[in-house]
């Protein structure tokens, strides 16, 4: 019964707040506006048919279709609106609840009633989570109808935003909370919220650029490598000759055996720096809430087939005439011939190089267990609302 | 059972290195309507949310109800009216006082019937269905005692509950918090700085200053200084020997009121009527006219006075009349 009173408190709240209806209103003009993509036989089309554009991939029926219809609500309506905009608008509205509930004249009268502090503590942080579960519930409510109509699928996991953004912004949320409870202060909880959130997005964007940059650098030593045993067979084989243009041949490959080995000495240096730097920041991801990850799991929810995926549509390779699983693994083959002197070679390795990069740590990211990344964030999050909920239960009102 | 609604014993409290209780002893029987007294500061709050469980004493023990202090299933049978109350400002007074008695575990079917009941009681029941945010500080209290009375409580704890209010709206809460006291056994604490308002409707009183409570008890009991006051004209302006003699014999005093300056009056301890009828009969023998006589005791604010100093006179808002009949 006081749980359930709790929760209605929570609920008219959230009714009373002019914020909950103003969001409600953006996520209906988002769903709107995601409503107008269409697919056709010759193309794409946005605003309902306003503006079509021709193209043989995104055609009705076509697995690309559904890949960057999908992928479009989870890389960039989910990522920007509920994973950004709405949230700041949740906590903007959310961050009051605790300063005003602990004001003097209003907690006690709670408080003087047969009900532990912990599950007051608990249910007043959990019916904040109302706010953007109910959001997030109507607004997945929308987005699913329009994926049924516009692919003709009815794609139950899209349902699955409503848990993982409710869980995204509760990592948040149980930081704004300690600090309401520690400052008595809505907005003060609210700015430390924000730079809270900022170190997140900073370490998880350092430990993101970092892990690109060391599958960069250990793509690089695998590739020298690769050259440098070439070079010595080589170099072996020549040795064995005595016709002076081999002899001069064998020369010229030492010679270019030892620069690439300086290369290498060079490469692993650069790449023992990048993991002295990733090493910690990895660790501090492994603590941390994991924010991006958690969103980034609807992606891989709503994809599971990995020959169609958003990174792909992305990095424009599915255009490709082998548009296959095993196509991106042979474009990136290490080009035995490339002469480290052509420019536009070289380009070309480092683009391949950055790209095989980046698939492999968007694999590496996939093959992340789900329950690793909840679990390590829930935890962290259990870590503040242990604390939050000891200084509320000791706490003199 | 025991008879004590509240019994606290040494009860102290620490604030970062202040004390603002001092082992303070507090004793309320079961019906009776107990008021707390004491300047700004007097740890008369602190003590009354000890009660509450809403703070942890630093040291002493007690029982409310019959159970240890700081039982939290005890407060099932508790109201509490805080000061400056503040509801969520979303809830109408229905929805506040129906909340209230979620929180307190009145069974749903009791709790629409008692607290529609409870807003007639108030008078609130035209309002009930209007924003609190929209009443005024009176209305407010008045949803307020509604809510501390929701789940019929044993022991009703009202901290300051006519602050604020106009003098009419401070007499209606006054006539329901005495109709809620006269139905049954339940106690009431009443904490207040209007001495007048404690006057009128507390049987017993405490007087709590820099952490202690100084003095304990009824009104009468507390209350010595019980006196007549004889006030005589003509005959002259001396006081005759027979009438000199008997004040001196029953301890009083006599002075002479000027202008004009035949008049005299006499003042004698006690509250006993029939030990002046000699007195009254040798004034009428002088031929002395008895223009009054006044039986007097110490009002609550001179006990106060007394009791706290002249330190504790600024906090206090009392407007108790001195020597008042």
């Amino acid at each position: 019964m006081q749980t359930a009173a709790l929760l209605l408190d929570s609920l008219r709240m959230l009714r009373s707040r002019k914020l909950f209806w103003i969001s409600l209103g953006i996520s209906a003009l988002v769903v709107a506006a995601y409503a107008s993509i269409g697919f056709g036989e010759n193309g794409l089309s946005l605003l309902f048919g306003l503006w079509e554009m021709e193209d043989p991939f995104f055609i009705a029926g076509s697995p690309w279709a559904k890949t960057l219809y999908l992928g479009i609500y989870s890389n960039f309506v989910v990522t920007i609106w509920l994973a950004w905009a709405a949230t700041i608008l949740a906590l903007v509205s959310t961050s009051s609840v605790f300063p005003d509930f602990m004001s003097a004249g209003s907690i006690e009268m709670v408080l003087s009633k047969p009900i532990s502090r912990v599950r007051v503590f608990l249910i007043k942080f959990l019916g904040s989570l109302l706010f953007v579960f109910v959001q997030v519930l109507i607004f997945c409510t929308g987005i699913f109808i329009c994926v049924g109509v516009r692919i003709d699928e009815w794609i139950w996991p899209i349902f699955a935003a409503v848990p993982l953004v409710t869980i995204f912004f509760s990592y948040l949320y149980a930081f704004n909370v300690l600090m309401g409870l520690l400052t008595r202060s809505s907005l003060a909880a609210l700015l430390f919220t924000a730079l809270f959130w900022f170190a997140l997005f900073a370490v998880q964007s350092g430990e993101g650029v970092l892990s690109q940059v060391a599958a960069e650098q250990e793509i690089r030593v695998e590739r020298i490598e690769t050259r440098m045993e070439g070079q010595q067979e080589r170099i072996d084989a020549l040795a064995r000759s005595e016709r002076p243009s081999e002899v001069r041949q064998a020369e010229r490959s030492r010679v270019e055996f030892e620069a690439n080995q300086t290369r290498l000495a060079e490469a692993e240096a650069r790449l023992a720096a990048i993991r002295r730097w990733h090493g910690p920041l990895e660790v501090a991801m492994a603590v941390l809430p994991k924010n991006q990850e958690t969103i980034g799991l609807l992606d891989r929810w709503l994809s599971p087939d990995e020959r169609y995926t958003m990174t792909e549509i992305m990095l424009g390779d599915f255009r490709e005439p082998a548009a296959d699983a095993t196509a991106p693994e042979e474009a990136v083959e290490p080009e035995e011939a490339v002469e480290p002197d052509d420019r536009s070679a070289r380009r070309r390795e480092r683009r391949e190089t950055e790209r095989e990069a980046r698939r492999q740590t968007s694999a590496e990211t996939r093959e992340t267990s789900a329950w690793f990344i909840i679990g390590t964030s829930v935890l962290f999050e259990l870590g503040l609302l242990t604390l939050g909920a000891w200084i509320f239960a000791r706490r003199d009102f | 059972m025991s008879d004590s609604a509240v019994d606290l014993v040494g009860i102290r409290k620490r604030y970062r290195g202040v004390e603002a209780l001092r082992g303070a002893d507090l004793k309320i029987s079961r019906g009776e309507i107990f008021g707390l007294l004491g300047p700004n500061g007097a740890g008369k709050s602190t003590l009354v949310k000890i009660l509450l469980t809403l703070v942890r004493p630093t040291g002493g023990q007690g029982t409310v109800l019959g159970r240890p202090l700081g039982d939290r299933p005890t407060l099932a049978r508790v109201g509490y009216l805080p000061e400056n109350l503040r509801f969520p400002d979303y809830l109408t007074g229905r929805q506040a006082v129906d909340y209230f008695a979620s929180m307190a575990n009145v069974p749903r079917r009791t709790r629409h019937r008692r607290a529609a009941e409870l807003l007639e009681t108030v008078g609130m029941t035209r309002w009930a269905d209007r924003l609190v945010r929209t009443y005024s500080k009176g209305m407010r209290q008045r949803v307020g005692l509604a809510a501390a009375l929701v789940n019929d409580p044993d022991l009703l704890v009202l901290d300051e509950p006519t602050d604020g209010v106009d003098p009419v709206g401070r007499k209606e809460i006054r006539d329901i918090l005495l109709a809620a006291a006269r139905e049954g056994t339940r106690s009431v604490l009443l904490n207040s700085h209007l001495l007048s308002e404690v006057e009128s409707v507390c049987t017993r009183v405490a007087i709590l200053h820099r952490g202690e409570v100084l003095r304990q008890g009824t009104l009468a009991e507390l209350a010595g200084g019980a006196r007549y006051e004889i006030d005589l004209a003509g005959g002259g302006t001396s006081l005759p020997e027979s009438i000199a003699g008997l004040v001196e014999r029953l301890g009083g005093t006599a002075e002479a009121v000027e202008p004009p300056e035949d008049r005299w009056r006499i003042v004698v301890p006690g509250h006993d009527a029939e030990v002046l009828q000699p007195l009254l009969d040798a004034a009428r023998a002088a031929d002395r006219t008895v223009l009054a006589m006044r039986p007097l005791r110490d009002t609550l604010e001179d006990l106060f006075v007394a009791a706290v100093g002249s330190d504790g006179a600024g906090g206090v808002g009392g407007v108790a009349e001195r020597g008042r009949p």
